[in-house]
């Protein structure tokens, strides 16, 4: 017992010496992560990829109804997010949009929203620059998917008239159409009551940003452990004989690692915690401290089970980025699982980040659920005894 | 006293001890030499308990060790080719790891005992892994001497020593053996080879007794 005892706090001792280089990994990471994100925002949200949509619009004079949709159209969150409306005159717009300043010119026709409302559909004319740029690629394609919309609200109503025609009670659409128009408010106003009050994102319930700082934290917390890659390797085949003889058999030795790492990480994260609760981005509560040590424990005897499977320190390393990579893919830590096909829906519960990022989001939604809590304890209890088993073939 | 009888061992389909039978007396010193992959290692690594014997009987002052990891823990020192230390750590964090006995004990030997006399007082505060490779070994013995067992094994002790080490190693095993205790090792020098009062050469898993005191010459041909 003595024996075993002095070899954990030893093993202790050597990892917490790994710390300064845990801590300058965990920097180098955070940096490079950093910079990674930075570039891929700016690629995509800056004017690298696309820029805004300037898009002129050629209104009738006079037409205050026309106006008045197109205002409405334009404050629509999905437009407004990507164009920029302008309203000038037809020869201004067209050279404008020869120079390059419009992405695209609407021509709204006279009469336009009489004729939607009588069934006629005068279609809106759009003007494209003859080589069309990305913005009127993306202008295109808003502009098809709301005719789309539009096509199929339409739909609905022609179809009620027509059902009425044939039913030779014509005298009735005024009042169908009305009906159609309380029912159908009645449900899309709760509908877009609800979308204000809950976030509902690709994400999940958490907002996209959420979401990715969840994920990063995952992947910091896996890829954290190369750094320290020699702490995680097990012991050399004679260490191993004599610790024998001491009556510290290979559980004792890989648990040994498995605490060693699980402090490390937690003595990297748990301030990074404190700080980000300074900031009001996390709560502080012993609770949240807990989840992430059952998230660190969960880590750490996953990435010495990896360790232990690859038998070589370089192996390890290559084994853990290529490992963690894929099994992070699969379980959406890139990209949300909606995007994905329904076998990775289907297979993500079942991996490793999957489950850690669960962990996290407890920490950050402060929603505390005991299956979680379970899982993170299952995926400890079987990276170590698949650590074991990887220790027995190797022996 | 060590009494060995038919231990075997095979690592699959290969027989490397094929019935292995010796014995040994306080103050005396066994050496067995063999060509590389004989199976030397493997004996030692059977003798010391740190490796299981397929088939055999191990007897140390009356007590069968095999099967019985405390009797080989309380009546066997082995040190093996490689030094097993955690090179992170001090010196007194290894010895405090493989120190059996307590403390107070491990500071007494530190005055007065092997490790005194292997010179380890003075690298205390070291990390291992800064050690030269004949400190390493020094500390290595010391560590594996701290039980005070009766039979010491070492697996090439001199290996990668310097001259002044390997001279103080061999002292300090004259002055062991003196005290009665009993001496197993493996070398491919002759200085070590000197010390011993019985020699064995492992061939075919098989282990002959060969007289003391041959040249080099003469150790050659008895391997082949």
């Amino acid at each position: 017992m003595g024996a075993r005892v002095t070899y954990l706090k030893l093993e202790l001792k050597r990892a917490f010496l790994r710390l300064p280089q845990m801590l300058l990994g965990a920097a180098a990471l955070v940096a490079f992560m950093g910079a990674a994100v930075l570039l891929a925002s700016g690629a995509l949200y800056g004017s690298q990829a696309a820029g805004r949509i300037a898009v002129g619009v050629l209104l009738p004079e006079r037409d205050a109804v026309a106006r008045q949709a197109v205002s409405m159209i334009s404050s629509l969150e999905s437009v407004k997010s990507l164009c920029d409306f302008s309203y000038p005159e037809r020869d201004e717009a067209m050279e404008a949009l020869e120079q390059g300043e419009l992405y695209a010119v609407l021509e709204v026709p006279d009469g336009f929203v009489e004729d939607i409302i009588n069934g006629t559909n005068t279609p809106v004319r759009i003007y494209f620059k003859g080589k069309e740029s990305v913005e009127s690629q993306i202008f295109k394609e808003l502009s098809e998917a709301g005719a789309a919309t539009l096509g199929a609200s339409q739909a609905g109503i022609y179809a009620g008239d027509e059902l009425l025609v044939s039913l030779g009670i014509s005298e009735r659409i005024p009042l169908l159409e009305e009906d159609l128009n309380r029912i159908f408010l009645r449900y899309s106003l709760p509908r877009m009551d609800y979308f204000r009050k809950h976030v509902v994102s690709a994400a999940g319930d958490v907002e996209t940003p959420v979401f990715y700082g969840i994920s990063m934290a995952v992947l910091f917390l896996l890829f954290g452990a190369i750094p320290v890659s020699g702490y995680l390797m097990p012991p050399e085949r004679v260490m191993q004989q004599k610790l024998s003889l001491l009556g510290v058999g290979p559980v004792m030795m890989l648990a040994a690692r498995c605490i060693g790492l699980t402090l490390l990480l937690f003595a990297v994260a748990f301030p990074v915690c404190v700080a980000a609760g300074c900031f009001g981005l996390l709560s502080q509560s012993f609770l949240s401290a807990g989840t992430l040590l059952f998230v660190c424990m969960g880590a750490s005897c996953f990435v010495v089970f990896v360790y232990q499977a690859a038998g070589s320190l370089l192996g390890g390393v290559m084994l853990l980025f290529l490992a963690v990579t894929a099994m992070h893919f699969g379980s959406g830590g890139f990209l949300p699982l909606v995007f994905l096909p329904r076998a990775f829906r289907t297979l993500a519960p079942f991996l490793p980040s999957h489950i850690l990022m669960e962990g996290m989001k407890m920490i950050v939604t402060e929603s505390f659920e005991p299956l979680v809590f379970g899982k993170l304890l299952a995926l400890a209890a079987c990276g170590f005894a698949a650590g074991l088993l990887a220790e027995r073939r190797t022996r | 006293m060590l009494e060995v009888s038919d231990v075997c061992r095979s690592y699959g389909k290969t027989n490397v001890l094929k019935g292995i039978t010796f014995s040994a007396g306080p103050g005396e010193c066994v050496g067995i030499v063999g060509g590389n992959g004989c199976g030397k290692t493997t004996l030692l690594s059977i003798l010391a308990g740190a490796m299981r014997a397929d088939a055999g009987s191990i007897v140390i002052n009356g007590r069968e060790a095999a099967g019985h990891p405390k009797v080989f823990a309380e009546e066997t020192a082995y040190v093996p080719q490689e030094n097993p230390l955690m090179e992170e750590l001090s010196v007194w964090d290894n010895l405090l790891l493989w120190y059996r006995g307590g403390k107070k004990s491990m500071e007494k030997d530190l005055q007065d005992g092997p490790a005194a006399m292997l010179g380890i007082p003075g690298m205390l505060k070291k990390r291992a892994g800064t050690l030269s490779g004949g400190m390493k070994k020094r500390l290595s013995i010391a560590c594996a001497l701290s039980g005070h067992a009766p039979v010491l094994i070492l697996d090439e002790p001199g290996a990668a020593l310097d001259l002044e080490c390997k001279e103080e190693i061999q002292k300090y095993l004259l002055a062991y053996m003196a005290q009665g205790g009993t001496v197993l090792l493996t070398s491919h020098e002759l200085a070590e080879l000197a010390l011993c009062t019985q020699m064995h050469v492992l061939k075919g898993g098989k282990l002959e007794k060969i007289k003391t005191g041959l040249s080099a010459r003469e150790l050659v041909l008895q391997f082949e």
